[in-house]
């Protein structure tokens, strides 16, 4: 006979803020129930025990759909939890993080270009990444909403480069920028892709990819 | 079906079905797909945060006890505030089904 208890336990473990007792042995009464139906039906223990496994939804999501139901002083809508919060906290972050650096290399460095600030701020960017994802997943967002939290930065630098260089190119009467366009977008390019592939890089452990999702956690109970 | 129906549709099939008799969460998803020829079926995900929310709201409460295979199960019944709610609940549904029905004929097609 399988320990329904012990199977949601298990998987609530994984998340970062697991239900208390009471709860799991509810979920786990729902299921020993749906498995007691299916025999019911004909369907042999094993196949039977397959089916509610299969059922499951994916658990991040019900963890933290639950959490928000049982606790009223949550304040942020689920949007702005999984995607807008930790958006906002990750281009924060970098921008702090860029003001330091600049700050910093410019007073003890005084004759370093861009590229001695770029760099090592460069460099921090993964951690970003992670840390933007990271609330993201905490808050039972999606892998798309993860993906976006995680490379918000680096979308909302190219948003503005995209409407601030070409305007400033036309309002100054850049000649060289007018007519070297292509040279101007990949220069753009060359200092955005890294950043984004920075913040990817570090988002990445983050997206569960082939990992943690949802069919690898029933593949693991059925162990 | 917009989400925001289809939640205020679950708030109304089970307070309705509350309001007969106390029903834990197995039952009351199974008694909705049977009662509806399983136009509306809840699984676990959209089940119990709702359930968690309308006791959270005070329209339900929760208690364990042993169902008629001595199984302990957690009995939702309805409380004396969501008990009122019914009232309202039904006569915002009719209205709309009667704004629908006014403007696409669903009943009449």
């Amino acid at each position: 006979m399988r320990d329904w208890k012990k199977i949601v336990r298990d998987l609530d473990a994984r998340e970062d803020r697991p239900w208390p007792d009471e709860v799991i042995a509810e979920l786990a009464s729902h299921l020993e129930d749906s498995y007691d139906e299916f025999r019911v039906q004909g369907l042999g223990e094993h196949e039977a025990a397959e089916r509610v496994l299969s059922s499951l939804p994916e658990w991040r999501r019900l963890n933290h759909a639950i959490q928000s139901a049982r606790y009223t002083w949550r304040t942020m809508n689920r949007r702005t939890e999984q995607l807008w919060f930790p958006a906002l906290v990750t281009l924060l972050a970098a921008n702090l993080l860029l003001m330091v650096f600049a700050r910093a290399i410019s007073f003890w460095f005084p004759n370093a270009g861009p590229t001695a600030i770029y760099v090592p701020w460069l460099v921090t960017q993964p951690f970003v990444g992670a840390f933007g994802a990271h609330l993201s997943r905490r808050a039972g967002g999606l892998r798309s909403a993860r993906v976006l939290a995680g490379l918000f930065p680096s979308i909302v630098i190219a948003a503005v480069g995209l409407l601030l260089i070409p305007a400033s190119v036309f309002l100054e009467r850049n000649v060289w920028a007018m007519t070297h366009p292509v040279l101007l977008v990949l220069g753009g390019l060359a200092w955005q892709v890294p950043v984004a592939v920075a913040l990817f890089c570090g988002a990445l452990p983050f997206l569960e990819i082939g990992g943690l999702g949802a069919n690898s956690v029933k593949l693991g109970m059925n162990r | 079906m917009n989400s925001r129906i289809a939640r205020g549709s679950a708030e109304l099939a089970i307070v309705t079905l509350l309001a007969k008799q106390p029903l834990y969460g197995f039952e009351i998803a199974k008694r909705i797909e049977e009662d509806t020829d399983g136009a509306l079926r809840f699984t676990l995900a959209s089940l119990y945060p709702m359930l968690y929310e309308l006791e959270n709201r005070g329209w339900v409460k929760g208690h364990w006890q042993p169902n008629r295979a001595g199984r302990d199960r957690r009995y939702y019944s309805l409380t004396p505030k969501g008990r009122k709610q019914l009232a309202p609940l039904r006569r915002q549904w009719r209205f709309f089904f009667q704004a629908l029905d006014r403007l696409a004929g669903v009943t009449r097609a």
